[in-house]
């Protein structure tokens, strides 16, 4: 997620006010609010410059770009809009086109990352959602475009298949002791991903692949990236360990404001977690709030006519 | 000066230190049948130090390097089927080789001997086996996470085209300098067979790499020592007493 306008009142505005009273008016305001929201970072928006209190991290209206875009409500609807802080994106994607061979696989892809969003990727199988994913990583060269992280980020990974041999000897541990540079404690991040202690010990094959694929969170959140990129498994991993997977992510976005960038086959998925999503389907052909979207019009252009949310619906359940 | 057959022990124990080490990331790369094809390209570059005399290893050690470059270049930069390519290729050498060496050394290069080896050739190889162990375990955590799961590897920036490279590497100078005990056609036995035998038994990685060491060191010093005392060549001894140790693996599975 992005920042919070905190607006001042009309009042606060006139500008017979004294500059130091507003200022601790307006500090006082935002300590305030940071004690109810904590994990929301405010921009403050005011119409005149050199306003804000340099002191409180806040920025005024004038620094913000113009191509700034408002987000709609939220998480805070009934209190304050937000908008996508337009300080620099952790990843800029920018008419990225990757070609393998002679086939053209992704196009005109565009878009940008900020800090504790969770961007959707969604499309239909084969549309090139895990290329771009790769591509981001490095994986295969652009015929075309450009991406750019922000200088200093770090990231993890988060594969669509892991699969572990079965005769491989190596316990969970040895695994997790592979990541260079760890941040947290072994013990720490098997609690942040609700993981006993135990299993250290075990085998890697000995698990199953809901349980690997905690065992891989671990792995990617060990050395505290600012990005998670993961690629939803499409197969063999059972409804409630997937759920679980992203109570998971929603629950680390929220303690360590992580910024996510998913690639999900499950729009229930997507309406409850992304606030912002990226069609593709070869080329990026929509992009924007999941409510707007996710509309029965551009789902039918992106997946073709079938009614493909039922569908999926109903799968989940059955 | 201490006994030639004690020198040759100890220069044994390192380079099947080297051979355990290097084998147990060729069994998890699923490497093992490469490693045995490549193997046989060492045997032109041998046939040329036979027959203008040089040092057998550093005739070996080139044409085996060539080889490693060859499916390198095969693997990365082309799109002809790997395997077929080099299953051709060192047919070929192997072919070649055997044309080359004099009929007498012919049984030698391909099971290996240790009466011919000459102090200088076992400091060598000495030199180089500490060489490859220092090397693998520099690279010791992106070679596992390359054998194991290369995307991840990937996302940690460890760039597959370089591991695999150096895992090449690592290969041929293993084959190069255990050749002269255990031979062409046999070498690749003596990285396999321990590394198989250790992941039947190893329940954690650690373990998995230790046990194939201590069993690559049984197996070798095993061959030289029954080639010591009975008329055997020391390859087919050292492989005879590894497949033993394999079979024995196979009542002792992990659990």
């Amino acid at each position: 997620m992005c920042g919070v306008i905190v607006g001042t009142h009309p009042l606060v505005s006139t500008p017979s006010l004294q500059p130091n009273a507003l200022q601790s008016l307006v500090r006082d305001c935002f300590l305030l609010y940071q004690e109810s929201f904590p994990r929301v970072h405010p921009i403050f928006i005011d119409s005149l410059p050199n306003r804000a209190p340099k002191s409180l991290g806040l920025r005024s209206t004038t620094e913000l770009p113009r191509q700034c875009s408002l987000f709609q409500q939220f998480k805070y609807n009934h209190l304050y809009s937000i908008v996508k802080m337009k300080s620099e994106p952790l990843l800029k994607v920018d008419n990225l086109a990757v070609t393998i061979g002679t086939n053209h696989i992704l196009k005109n892809v565009s878009f940008e990352l900020h800090k504790e969003q969770v961007l959707a990727i969604i499309g239909p199988n084969g549309a090139g959602k895990s290329i771009l994913l790769k591509t981001l990583l490095g994986l295969f060269p652009l015929s075309h475009g450009s991406f750019t992280w922000a200088p200093g980020v770090t990231y993890g990974y988060l594969p669509q298949r892991f699969h572990i041999d079965h005769y491989l000897p190596m316990t969970v541990e040895e695994f997790l002791r592979l990541k260079p540079n760890p941040k947290y404690s072994l013990s720490a991040v098997l609690e942040l991903v609700e993981i006993e202690r135990s299993w250290l010990h075990k085998n890697l094959s000995q698990f199953s692949s809901g349980q690997l694929q905690k065992i891989l969170l671990a792995w990617a959140i060990i050395d505290q990236p600012q990005v998670l990129l993961f690629d939803e498994p499409t197969e063999n991993v059972d409804v409630v360990s997937q759920k679980s997977i992203y109570d998971f992510l929603h629950h680390l976005q929220d303690t360590l404001g992580i910024s996510l960038v998913i690639i999900s086959h499950d729009l229930n998925v997507v309406y409850r977690y992304a606030n912002w999503v990226v069609c593709l389907n070869h080329a990026m052909t929509c992009h924007g709030e999941p409510r707007e979207v996710l509309s029965t019009q551009t789902l039918s252009e992106l997946y073709g006519d079938r009614a493909f949310f039922h569908h999926h619906h109903f799968d989940h359940h059955a | 000066m201490p006994d030639i057959f004690i020198l040759t022990l100890i220069s044994g124990i390192f380079v099947a230190t080297a051979s355990g080490l290097v084998g147990s990331f060729l069994i998890l790369r699923k490497m093992t049948l490469l490693s045995d094809a490549l193997s046989h390209v060492a045997l032109p570059g041998i046939a040329l130090g036979i027959v203008f005399s040089f040092n057998p290893l550093w005739g070996g050690l080139v044409a085996l390097f060539l080889g490693v470059v060859i499916i390198w270049l095969i693997e990365t930069k082309t799109t002809l089927a790997t395997e077929s390519v080099t299953g051709v290729l060192f047919v070929t050498a192997l072919a070649l080789g055997a044309l080359l060496i004099p009929e007498q050394d012919l049984l030698e290069a391909f099971f290996g001997s240790v009466e011919k080896i000459t102090l200088n050739q076992l400091l060598f190889q000495t030199i180089i086996a500490i060489g490859i162990i220092v090397l693998t375990l520099n690279f010791m955590k992106a070679l596992t996470l390359f054998s194991i799961a290369p995307d991840l590897g990937i996302s940690i920036k460890i760039s597959p085209a370089r591991m695999q490279l150096l895992i090449l590497f690592l290969i041929a100078l293993t084959i190069a300098i255990g050749i002269s005990f255990v031979g062409v056609l046999l070498i690749s036995a003596l990285s396999i067979i321990p590394a198989a035998t250790a992941r039947n038994i190893a329940h954690g990685f650690n373990a998995f790499v230790i046990a194939s060491i201590i069993l690559a060191i049984i197996t070798l010093t095993g061959g030289i020592i029954i080639n010591h005392f009975y008329e055997i060549n020391p390859g087919v001894a050292a492989v005879l007493v590894s497949s033993i140790l394999f079979g024995l693996s196979l009542f002792k599975s992990r659990g």
